[in-house]
C-alpha cells in the first residue's frame, strides 16, 4: 500500500515536471525580445527569455504577464515599467543610468582613461632620452642611417 | 570512518600551523633542522588530507548515507562517475578538494624546488601553509564534510540520498570544476615565490624563472576550466549561450585576466629587468582574486545560478582577504628599494610599450568585470535600492576592450624589443592592415551591418596575417638553409623557440575564439508549438518532429522528441532533444540536442508541451561559427603545451643597452 502510494506521488511529480504549461508565451517574438531585457526573479541571473529552468515559477509567471501586456499593445518601455512596479528596478538587466547608478556606467571607462593616462605617464617616466651627440663631433647622417639599419636588422633577430 | 577523516583534517591543520612557524623560525634562526622538519610536515599534510579525501570518496562511492554530505549530494542510482563528481558538488566537499590540491601543489613545490633556492624556500612555505591552514580550518570547524546525520545522540542513516543536482550530471561537470580549481589553487605557487623573494630580499628574476612553468601550467588549467564551463553552459543550460556574465562565471574570469597580464608583463622583467613592482602586484592580485572568486561562490553576497547555499563562511574569507591584502601591500611597499627597474624605455615605439598597453587593456577589462559584478552590492549600499547588472552592461563595456586587445595581439609581437622605426612598422603591418580592411569592406558590401562584427572579422584577419607571416618568414629561411619541407621547417622553427612560437599559437587560438564570439551577432532563434509531422523553418533548415517518446530508468524518467532536419528538401540529420525528471532530487532538466558544424550549430531544446498537451514546444536556435570557440580553445591548449616544451636552442636574454654612439664602425672579434 505504502509502495503504491509513493508510486502515485512519484507519478504526480513526474507529470507535473513533464507537463509544462508556461513556455508557450515564448512563441511570441515580442515576448522573447522584451523578455531579454528583464531578469528572471528566481535567482538564476538569466533573463525571462533565457531562463531554462523547467517549471521555473519566476520565468513562467513573467512570460505569461509579458504575453498579456504585449497583447494589450503596450510599448516595450511601458511593459518594463509594469514589471518595475512589481519587482522594482532590480528586474531590469541593464542598470538604470540615473543618479548614483550613472557611476556604474561611467566608472569602467573612467578607469580605463585613468589607466591610459598612467601608462603614458609611465612611458614618459621610463623613457630615457638618447644621449646627445657630443659637442664638436659631427655624425655623418648616412653613417648614422647605416648604423640604425644595422641595429634594426640585429634587433629583429632577437626574440 | 568519519572519525578517521575528521582526525586526519585536524592533524593536518596542526601540522600546517607547525609548518608556518617551523619554516619561518628555522630560517630566521638559521636552524636547518627546523626548516627541514617544516618541509616534511608539508608532505605529512598531503598524506593526511589524502586520507581525509579517501574517506569522503569511499563514503560517496559506497553510499554511506550516515554522512550528511553523502546524503545531500548522491543517491543510490547515481552513476559512479557522478558519485565521484559529488566530491565537488557541494560546499564541504569542494573545500576539501581545495585543501587537497593545495597540499599536493605544496608537496610538489617542496620536492622540485632547486637547492639554490634554499634561502628563500622557507619563506615560500610560509604563504603556502598559511593558506593551507585557513582552508583546513574551514574543513575542520566550519564546513566539515564528515558531519553525520543524527537524531538525538544516535547516528542515523537515511535510506537514499537527495541526488546530485541534475545540471551537474554532465561529463563537462566531471572535468570543469577540477580544472578550474587546479587553476585557482595553482596560482598560489607563483604568489608564494613572489612573497618568499620579497621577504628574503631576493626580488630578482629567480622567482620568475622558477615559477614561469607553474604559472603557464596553472593558466592553462584555468583556461581549460573557464572554456569547459562555457561548453557546459552551452550544452546543458538550454538557452544556447556559453557566457551569461553570471557573478560566479565572472569570478573565474577575473584571475585569468590578471594572470594573462602577468604572463605578458613578466617578460619585461626577464628580458629588461623592468616592471618588478608591477609583476608583484599582478601575481598578488591574481591570487587574491582566486580567493575572492571562492568567496563569491560561497558567501551568497551576490545571487548566482552556480553559487553554493548561502552560509556564514563568507566572513572567514573576507577576514583572510583583508589580512592577506594588507600584509602583501605592506611587504611590497617595504621592499620598494629592491624592486627598482634596471632599465629604461629606449623608445616609445617598442615591444615594452606594447606590453604596457596590453596590461592596461587587460586590467581595464578585469576592472570592468569586477565593477559590474560588485556594482549591485555597492549601489544597494549607497541608494538602498536593488539593481541588476546583466549581460547588456558587460557586453557594452567589454566588447570595445576586447577589440583593442585583439588589435594589440596582432601588433605587440611584431614590434621589436627596445625600439622600432616607423618604417619597420609600415613593413610589418601594411599588408595585414590592408587585408583586414579589405575583408571588412567585402563583408560590408555583402550586407553585414553589425559594426563590431565587421571590426572583429577585420581584426581577426589582421592578426592571423601577422602570425602567419611570422611563421612563414622564419620557416622559409630555415627551409632555404637546411633544405627541408615547409611543414618540417615550421616544426623546426617552433622547436627552436618554443616560447615565442607557442605564444603565437596561443594568440591564434584566441583569434579563433573571437571568430566564434563574433558569430553571436548573427544568431537566430525561434520558439514554436508544433505537432508530430508538421514542418517548421529556421534559417536554411526545415524541421519536423517525427516522434514523441518517453521512458524511465532508476535515475530519471524522460520525454523525448525525435526531430528530422531537412535542407533543400533532403534530410541531413536527426536530433533528439529531451526532458528528464530526476527522481531523487525531484528536479526536471532539459537535454538539448545540437548539430555541430564549422559554419553554424543547429540547437534544439524541447521546452515541453503546449497548454492543450497536443503540441510540442520547441526552442530552435542557429548559432553561426560557435564551433570556432571550442576549436580556438584546443589551439590555445596546443600553444600552451608548446610553450612548456624546452626550446632546442638555449635562449639567453642579455640585458644590453646603448651607452653611447661611437664614431665609425667598431671592430668585431670573430
Amino acid at each position: 500500500m505504502r509502495q503504491w502510494r509513493s508510486s502515485l506521488v512519484l507519478f504526480a511529480l513526474v507529470a507535473a515536471g513533464l507537463a509544462q504549461t508556461g513556455s508557450t508565451p515564448l512563441t511570441n517574438a515580442d515576448v522573447r525580445r522584451v523578455g531579454e531585457t528583464l531578469r528572471c526573479m528566481c535567482g538564476c541571473s538569466y533573463t525571462v527569455t533565457s531562463c531554462n529552468m523547467l517549471n521555473c515559477s519566476g520565468a513562467e509567471q513573467a512570460r505569461a504577464m509579458l504575453l498579456d501586456l504585449v497583447q494589450k499593445d503596450l510599448s516595450d518601455d511601458q511593459i518594463r515599467a509594469e514589471f518595475v512596479k512589481i519587482h522594482g528596478r532590480v528586474v531590469l538587466t541593464k542598470p538604470p543610468s540615473d543618479g548614483f547608478n550613472l557611476v556604474g556606467w561611467v566608472m569602467p571607462f573612467a578607469a580605463a582613461a585613468a589607466g591610459l593616462a598612467f601608462v603614458f605617464w609611465l612611458i614618459a617616466h621610463l623613457y630615457r632620452r638618447a644621449p646627445a651627440t657630443p659637442i664638436g663631433v659631427a655624425v655623418d647622417s648616412d653613417e648614422l642611417k647605416r648604423y640604425r639599419e644595422q641595429m634594426e636588422k640585429d634587433f629583429s633577430k632577437l626574440d | 570512518m568519519e572519525n578517521l577523516g575528521s582526525l586526519a583534517v585536524l592533524l593536518a591543520l596542526c601540522l600546517s600551523a607547525y609548518a608556518v612557524v617551523g619554516s619561518v623560525v628555522g630560517r630566521v634562526r638559521r636552524n636547518p633542522f627546523l626548516v627541514v622538519s617544516a618541509e616534511r610536515a608539508v608532505y605529512s599534510i598531503w598524506a593526511l588530507v589524502t586520507v581525509a579525501t579517501g574517506v569522503l570518496l569511499y563514503g560517496l562511492l559506497a553510499g554511506d548515507f550516515r554522512l550528511a554530505y553523502v546524503a545531500a549530494h548522491t543517491n543510490r542510482s547515481l552513476p559512479a562517475v557522478y558519485k565521484f563528481a559529488a566530491w565537488w558538488g557541494g560546499q564541504e566537499g569542494s573545500l576539501l578538494l581545495w585543501s587537497w590540491l593545495l597540499a599536493t601543489y605544496s608537496a610538489i613545490v617542496i620536492f622540485i624546488t632547486p637547492r639554490r633556492f634554499r634561502g628563500m624556500k622557507p619563506f615560500v612555505v610560509m604563504p603556502l601553509m598559511i593558506t593551507q591552514c585557513f582552508f583546513l580550518l574551514l574543513n575542520a570547524f566550519v564546513a566539515s564534510p564528515f558531519q553525520v546525520l543524527a537524531i538525538g545522540r544516535g547516528i542515523t542513516e537515511v535510506p537514499d540520498g537527495n541526488g546530485l543536482n541534475p545540471l551537474l550530471q554532465h561529463w563537462a561537470m566531471v572535468i570543469h570544476p577540477p580544472m578550474l580549481y587546479l587553476g585557482y589553487v595553482g596560482f598560489i605557487v607563483p604568489f608564494a615565490f613572489a612573497i618568499g623573494s620579497l621577504i628574503a630580499k631576493e626580488p630578482g628574476d629567480a622567482w620568475i624563472h622558477v615559477t614561469r612553468r607553474w604559472t603557464l601550467v596553472t593558466w592553462t588549467f584555468q583556461t581549460a576550466g573557464v572554456v569547459l564551463g562555457a561548453g557546459w553552459a552551452y550544452a546543458v543550460l538550454g538557452w544556447g549561450g556559453y557566457w551569461g556574465w553570471d557573478p560566479v562565471e565572472n569570478a573565474s574570469l577575473l584571475p585569468w585576466i590578471t594572470a594573462t597580464a602577468f604572463l605578458h608583463s613578466v617578460m619585461m622583467q626577464e628580458k629588461k629587468g623592468m616592471m618588478k613592482v608591477w609583476n608583484m602586484v599582478l601575481i598578488s592580485a591574481t591570487f587574491f582574486l582566486c580567493i575572492f572568486g571562492t568567496f563569491l561562490t560561497r558567501s551568497g553576497v551576490v545571487s548566482s545560478v552556480h553559487a553554493f547555499a548561502q552560509s556564514p563562511i563568507g566572513t572567514y574569507f573576507v577576514t583572510f582577504l583583508a589580512v592577506g591584502i594588507a600584509a602583501t601591500t605592506y611587504l611590497i611597499l617595504d621592499r620598494l628599494d629592491y624592486l627598482k627597474s634596471e632599465a629604461q624605455l629606449e623608445s616609445v615605439l617598442s615591444r615594452e610599450s606594447a606590453f604596457l598597453f596590453n596590461n592596461l587593456i587587460l586590467l581595464a577589462s578585469c576592472f570592468a568585470v569586477l565593477w559590474g559584478t560588485l556594482f549591485p552590492v555597492i549601489s544597494e549600499a549607497v541608494t538602498n535600492e536593488k539593481i541588476s547588472v546583466g549581460a547588456p552592461f558587460f557586453n557594452r563595456v567589454n566588447i570595445p576592450i576586447g577589440m583593442a586587445l585583439l588589435l594589440l595581439t596582432g601588433i605587440g609581437p611584431l614590434i621589436a624589443w627596445r625600439r622600432s622605426s616607423l618604417e619597420s612598422l609600415r613593413r610589418a603591418f601594411l599588408w595585414p592592415a590592408v587585408a583586414g580592411l579589405a575583408l571588412a569592406a567585402i563583408l560590408l558590401a555583402a550586407g553585414v551591418r553589425h559594426f563590431y562584427a565587421l571590426m572583429s572579422f577585420g581584426l581577426c584577419l589582421f592578426v592571423t596575417w601577422t602570425i602567419a607571416s611570422e611563421f612563414l618568414k622564419g620557416a622559409l629561411a630555415i627551409r632555404a638553409r637546411q633544405r627541408m619541407s615547409l611543414p618540417r621547417a615550421m616544426v623546426e622553427l617552433t622547436h627552436r623557440n618554443t616560447r615565442r612560437y607557442g605564444g603565437y599559437l596561443v594568440h591564434m587560438g584566441i583569434v579563433l575564439m573571437f571568430v566564434g564570439f563574433t558569430g553571436a551577432a548573427f544568431n537566430q532563434d525561434s520558439t514554436i508549438e508544433v505537432k508530430v509531422g508538421d514542418r517548421f523553418p529556421i534559417g536554411r533548415y526545415q524541421l519536423a518532429i517525427t516522434n514523441l517518446s518517453d521512458g524511465d530508468n532508476e535515475n530519471y524518467s524522460w520525454n523525448q522528441a525525435t526531430v528530422a532536419v531537412y535542407q533543400n528538401g533532403a534530410q541531413i540529420a536527426t536530433l533528439d532533444p529531451a526532458r528528464r525528471f530526476y527522481k531523487a532530487s525531484r528536479q526536471p532538466n532539459a537535454i538539448v540536442s545540437i548539430r555541430r558544424r564549422l559554419n553554424e550549430d543547429l540547437y534544439l531544446n524541447f521546452a515541453g508541451m503546449s497548454n492543450d498537451n497536443q503540441k510540442a514546444v520547441m526552442q530552435v536556435y542557429v548559432f553561426p561559427l560557435v564551433s570556432w570557440i571550442w576549436i580556438g580553445f584546443w589551439v590555445v591548449l596546443l600553444g600552451s603545451v608548446v610553450c612548456l616544451v624546452p626550446s632546442k636552442q638555449r635562449l639567453d636574454y642579455p640585458r644590453t643597452q646603448v651607452l653611447a654612439v661611437k664614431e665609425g664602425y667598431a671592430s668585431v672579434e670573430k
